[in-house]
């Protein structure tokens, strides 16, 4: 099956050599015979890789440890479910999966919409079968999932070997269910962002001017956008669950990595509705459309090959490998291929790209677009300095640099709140142009149910004695909050406002009271959903305001019986217990030991919550210590949250970490609004006569 | 005025503004040093550090009611005694190496984190197993 | 030995599905009638503008101006 596996992927790329090769021929001599072949080859390629994920799921099912990377991530009492993914578990098999939603999307890209962007379609060809190629060259050559195991001296492992063999298994830290499904729902994400950007350099090379490709264009940044910013959100939720450290973002690099394109896709999707409706921005959607692309490409890059967290070397590859083989310097050489070739075609077709809508007024809506892109801009780049400076130190200047929330929040913090300002602003600013009158008229009542809210607020903040630690920082974090508080009421009440009068006024034209609410949202999709898209992002940095500011944490070493009592909050220690640790761990997958904390809020019992630790084959056998199981009890204003740290068994001690998390279930609230906002937008659009 | 001025000026100003409620764009850096690097100075100014090297054997003090670790973290060159104040985390051995991120107190150097590095070769998918004292 | 098999006959059906398209005679790649495409297009974008006059977004001017800008993109070759 290791050469099977090996010969699909050689295959595949021989055939994205010869796509190149025939949309080159198509589009040059105009050629119906090579544009039909190179859509074939499209559809083949699709077909391979879905035999290579095929075969690679299946030696996972079959426990065929002939393959090393079967072998490494993997083991026969491993659960189904974590069999498949496992997949996805190391860099080659991510990389497959990478290619394997590339070429389905690449199918998808040429036959949706195919009307629209018939035109585009030998250029687009040619630049699919180019990433496909390198993603193709790297799975064959460098990263290859079907490599066979060998042992120490180099020797191939029989499969009558590995059929006496067992694998590693797969960490126990990602046999979670949603450390299962963030990697796949990622990529959803990264490889949608290759058909923008293939779209818009092909309608620069063909020259096309009509905006029709923008259609296609939207929806497909609108999908993959929803898809990065759902799996980012999965990915804080599985480290709120089970890295154990109370927190759900770290500014970890890896975290980072997939930020970064996330907020120039935000900003990108803004740009790309002003350019549908005022003919804004083109120059700069071809920018942030390569520069998304780019971006993803960075971050699988940096969260797969280990370079992040090798210290000595550029590649993580080590001193074996030649400079100019190594895979940072291939994934470097793609990424500036890239830049040249999108750069060179701006170059000498500038005016397929150069605007024609003006912006006629700072105060426009048009003109916040540009101030909020601009604001994007400038937080994508300064995590990018943050999680790439650290390499450039270490190389050229030979130390170890670490950048961590001191850096990250101070930064964040300021241009978060003024993102969110520029967006409320925009919910009311005029498009065009707008007189003085006009603007006052629209900004009198969201001002008002504004600072209404500041004040409620600050009451609430007042009531629950929410006082902050340091004296220094007090002021400055009081403003932040009470801004935050006004931009909620603001932007609420100018959205809500502007959805009732559309209610209103197909209510006058239809008569139908209830159905007026659903018509209203019907008759400009995007709109609502926007509008739902961007009060989930209020919701959520309320989460995160909350959380973060105000979160306590608590460490005990409790006796069995023992309570800790803080704040009206009491955690009772009740009881220690464990798994029989004299069965046959062969046949079972876990052993537990447990504490019981019963808690109580005001006198009134709230939960009873299990952190446990976990002994897995892999830790009993290389004597680690048990992992972490987290036991959270989460209420919408406050989370609790506890670790089991050190026990013993014997003088039934229990180390025990408590975090009490207030506002953390407004983070998940926000993210589901943020889905439910990007489903609306997908929605048909009826215009009531 | 006309309106490329206008917006010009705001982004100006904007970024101003930006800029210094941030506290500058460069600050937040935390250095890797060894224990030698930090005793001689050669980088130390004072600011927060991460100290890597390992947990001399011998020298590691857990307290039994308390959530707090004292150790020394050495290299081939230099030692430092270490205090810190939290969940100590299970992988924490002696003979180990760690990475103690802090400030140099009084006459201890006061840990705020405590990592332990996994040994595992999913370094790259893994963050590091940390534990936060604030 | 199987998989050899599987192999060698998945190669030659991909092989002679893509290949094929090159044996029959030259045709030019053929434009896409898009003129029902530009006309539902223009009907989206105009009926955008008309939601934003309706809902006092917009006044005529800016949209008689609009009108003629996309029109004129839409005309360029």
């Amino acid at each position: 099956m290791s050469d099977f596996g090996t010969f699909l992927l050689y295959f595949a790329h021989a055939l994205c050599l010869w796509g190149i090769v025939v949309s080159v021929v198509a589009i040059n001599k105009n050629d119906l015979r090579a544009f039909r072949s190179a859509e074939r080859s499209l559809i083949a390629l699709f077909v391979l890789n879905l035999f290579s994920v095929s075969v690679l799921i299946a030696s996972f099912l079959k426990d065929d440890f002939t393959i090393k990377y079967v072998y490494e991530y993997s083991r026969r009492a491993q659960p189904l479910v974590y069999k498949i993914s496992a997949l996805w578990g190391g860099m080659e098999g991510s990389l497959l999966l990478w290619e394997f939603f590339l070429s389905l999307y690449c199918v998808a890209a040429l036959y949706l919409f195919r009307k629209k962007i018939f035109s585009l379609l030998p250029f687009a060809s040619l630049i699919f079968f180019i990433v496909q190629g390198f993603f193709l060259f790297l799975l064959s050559f460098k990263t290859n999932p079907f490599a066979p195991l060998a042992d120490a001296e180099g020797n191939i492992v029989s499969s009558k070997m590995a059929a006496l063999i067992d694998g590693n298994g797969m960490n126990p830290l990602l046999q979670n269910v949603y450390m299962a499904i963030h990697p796949p729902l990622l990529y959803l994400g990264f490889v949608g962002f290759t058909i923008p950007f293939a779209y818009l350099i092909s309608v620069v090379f063909a020259k096309e001017k009509k905006p029709l490709y923008l259609i296609p264009l939207r929806h497909w940044t609108l999908f993959s956008w929803l898809a990065l910013g759902m799996g980012i959100i999965f990915g804080s939720y599985w480290a709120y669950l089970e890295l154990g450290w109370g927190g759900y973002w770290g500014w970890d690099p890896v975290e980072n990595a997939s930020l970064i394109p996330w907020l120039t896709a935000t900003a990108f999707l803004h740009t790309l509705f002003l350019e549908r409706k005022r003919g804004l921005f083109k120059t700069t959607n071809y920018i942030l459309a390569t520069l998304t692309f780019l971006l993803s490409i960075y971050a699988t890059y940096l969260t797969r090959s280990g370079v992040l967290q090798s210290v000595h070397s550029f590649g993580s590859e080590g001193a074996g490998v030649p400079f100019f083989l190594q895979l940072g310097t291939i994934f470097l050489g793609f990424m500036l291929m890239i830049i040249i070739l999108s750069s060179v075609a701006a170059f000498y077709r500038y005016e397929v790209i150069k605007s024609f809508g003006k912006i006629k007024s700072s105060f426009s809506r048009e003109a916040m677009v540009l101030y909020g892109t601009l604001l994007f801009a400038l937080f994508a780049f300064i995590v990018f300095y943050g999680v790439t400076s650290p390499i450039f130190y270490r190389i050229f200047i030979g130390r170890e640099l670490h950048n961590g929330v001191d850096f990250y929040n101070p930064k964040a913090v300021p241009i978060s709140l003024a993102l969110l300002l520029v967006m409320s602003i925009a919910a009311t600013a005029p498009w065009v142009k707008g007189t003085l009158k006009e603007v006052k008229k629209n900004l009198l009542f969201p001002m008002a149910v504004g600072a209404l809210s500041l004040l409620a607020g600050f009451l609430y903040l007042y009531s629950k004695k929410m006082w902050f630690s340091e004296v220094s920082q007090e002021k400055k974090i009081l403003f932040y909050f009470l801004l935050l508080f006004f931009i909620a009421g603001f932007f609420m009440a100018a959205a809500v406002s502007d959805y009732f009068r559309a209610v209103n006024r197909i209510k006058k034209k239809t008569n139908k009271a209830v159905a007026s609410f659903f018509l209203a949202i019907l008759e400009n999709p995007k709109r609502y959903g926007a509008y739902l898209a961007h009060l989930g992002i209020i919701v959520f940095c309320i989460g995160v305001a909350f959380s973060s500011v105000f979160q306590k944490s608590y460490s005990e070493i409790l006796s069995e019986g023992e309570a800790f009592k803080t704040d009206g909050t009491v955690f009772s220690f009740s009881k220690l217990e464990s798994d029989d640790f004299n069965q046959d761990i062969r046949n079972i997958n876990q052993l537990k030991i447990w504490a019981e904390v019963d808690l109580f809020k005001d006198s009134k019992y709230i939960g009873t919550l299990l952190p446990k630790r976990v002994h897995y084959k892999s830790t009993l056998e290389t004597n680690q210590p048990p992992s972490y199981e987290v036991a959270i009890k989460s209420t919408l204003f406050q989370d609790y949250y506890i670790i089991l740290g050190g026990f013993d068994l014997v003088a039934r001690k229990a180390s025990l970490t408590l975090y009490v998390n207030p506002f953390v279930a407004f983070l998940w609230l926000g993210g589901l609004l943020l889905l439910l906002g990007g489903v609306v937008a997908f929605l048909p659009l009826k215009r009531v006569i | 005025m006309s309106v490329k001025v206008v917006i010009g000026i705001t982004i100006i100003v904007g970024a101003f503004v930006l800029f210094f409620l941030s506290g500058g764009l460069k600050g937040g850096k935390v250095f890797y040093m060894t224990p030698e690097e930090f005793v001689t100075s050669k980088y130390n100014n004072g600011e927060r550090v991460r100290l890597t090297g390992r947990v001399q054997i011998g020298s590691a003090k857990i307290s039994t009611n308390k959530p707090e670790v004292n150790f020394i973290l050495e290299d081939e060159k230099a030692k430092i005694a270490v205090h810190y104040l939290g969940n100590v985390p299970e992988s924490f051995a002696e003979g180990i190496d760690v990475v103690a991120e802090g400030k140099m107190g009084e006459n201890v150097f006061e840990a705020k984190d405590l990592i332990v590095k996994c040994p595992s070769k999913y370094e790259s998918k893994l963050p590091e197993k940390k534990t936060e004292n604030k | 030995m199987i998989s050899a098999v599987l192999f060698i006959l998945l190669a030659l059906f991909l092989f002679y599905y893509v290949v094929s398209p090159l044996f029959e005679d030259f045709k030019k790649i053929p434009v896409c009638e898009m003129e029902e495409e530009i006309r539902k297009y223009e009907e989206a974008n105009f009926d955008e503008f008309k939601n934003d006059l309706e809902s006092g977004k917009i006044g005529e001017e800016e949209l008689s101006e609009l009108k003629v800008k996309f029109k004129k993109e839409m005309k360029d070759e």
